[in-house]
């Protein structure tokens, strides 16, 4: 396994581990409520937010930072909707297991893009960033949307989807000129 | 005395109908620019990151507004880079005026997956 399929899998199952889906039973069991969903969207972004400043903080390297900086504006714009909505519908972020593991794997992730300099930096947090992305577009697809009770929060939710991939894209591109330098 | 009266007179009703002439002048020149550069105003609405219309059609000399309804910011970008509006702030406005026909694939650098056409005629 690679390291980006080895990210892939760690978010993807800090995001499922606690939403069993294997029976309807079990699903509803474990589905998450809308102030843990709101928890979940503000870990996430918190998560990314702080990948990118140590991006910023790490990289030299124009492409990579200019995606990290676009991380932290979008990211923060996303978090002062969340709140803003939270507010507005009285719902209050709360913890739970799935935002308590995706800050667990994130800690993890942080510590090993900490021991790394320049284009090795560069590689892995692109390539983290490729996974994460495409892992919370999964999780917001397949367990936040579906199990947000309130309209509005299920909206929100789906409005956000394409902010998500047009990074995951962005991200790809990046990752893919990095590659092309490394080649050449 | 009289003729000098007479002169200034003239001299003042010569000056003043210089200048309205100057004015007509002036009103034709300006109608006549008005006509050869009218345009239309397009406005484009960026929102849920998406440009809509997807695909514009305009005539050279058109002006095409771009106005960003979504929470973050978003660019205007010409495959070509033939344009590129730079950050547009939520909220904010972006105006070009389409001088070379053409068709134009345009995308947002910060968000890649966003796609639109521009044709010039």
């Amino acid at each position: 396994m690679n390291a980006r399929k080895r990210v892939v899998a760690s978010v993807a199952t800090a995001i499922f581990a606690t939403i069993a889906l294997n029976t309807p039973a079990q699903a509803q069991a474990a589905a998450p409520t809308d102030p843990q969903i709101v928890g979940i969207v503000v870990a996430a972004n918190r998560i990314d937010i702080d990948y990118a400043k140590l991006a910023l903080a790490k990289s030299k390297d124009k492409e990579v930072r200019d995606f990290a900086q676009l991380m932290v504006t979008d990211h923060s714009a996303l978090q002062k909707s969340v709140f803003d909505l939270g507010a507005k519908l009285k719902v209050k972020p709360e913890e739970s297991d799935t935002s308590k593991s995706l800050k667990t794997q994130a800690k993890q992730t942080t510590k090993k893009l900490k021991t790394l300099k320049g284009a090795a930096f560069d590689k892995a947090y692109i390539d983290n960033e490729v996974a994460y992305h495409q892992a919370v577009i999964d999780a917001v697809n397949k367990v936040l949307i579906p199990n947000a009770q309130n309209a509005e929060l299920k909206s929100a939710l789906t409005g956000a989807v394409p902010l998500f991939e047009g990074h995951l894209e962005h991200a790809k591109k990046v990752q893919a000129a990095l590659e092309a330098k490394t080649a050449s | 005395m009289v003729s000098t009266v007479f002169l200034l007179t003239w001299l003042l009703f010569a000056s003043v109908s210089w200048a309205e002439g100057q004015k007509t002048v002036a009103q034709s020149r300006r109608t006549a620019t008005t006509a050869t550069e009218a345009n239309t105003l397009h406005t484009v609405t960026i929102k849920d990151f998406k440009y809509q219309p997807t695909i514009l059609t305009v005539k050279v000399g058109d002006t095409v507004e771009w106005k960003n309804g979504d929470i973050v910011p978003h660019t205007v970008t010409a495959a070509d880079k033939s344009f590129d509006s730079g950050a547009i702030g939520s909220g904010g406005l972006w105006k070009f005026v389409a001088k070379n026909s053409g068709s134009f694939d345009y995308t947002c650098t910060f968000h890649p997956n966003m796609k639109a056409k521009l044709i010039v005629q």
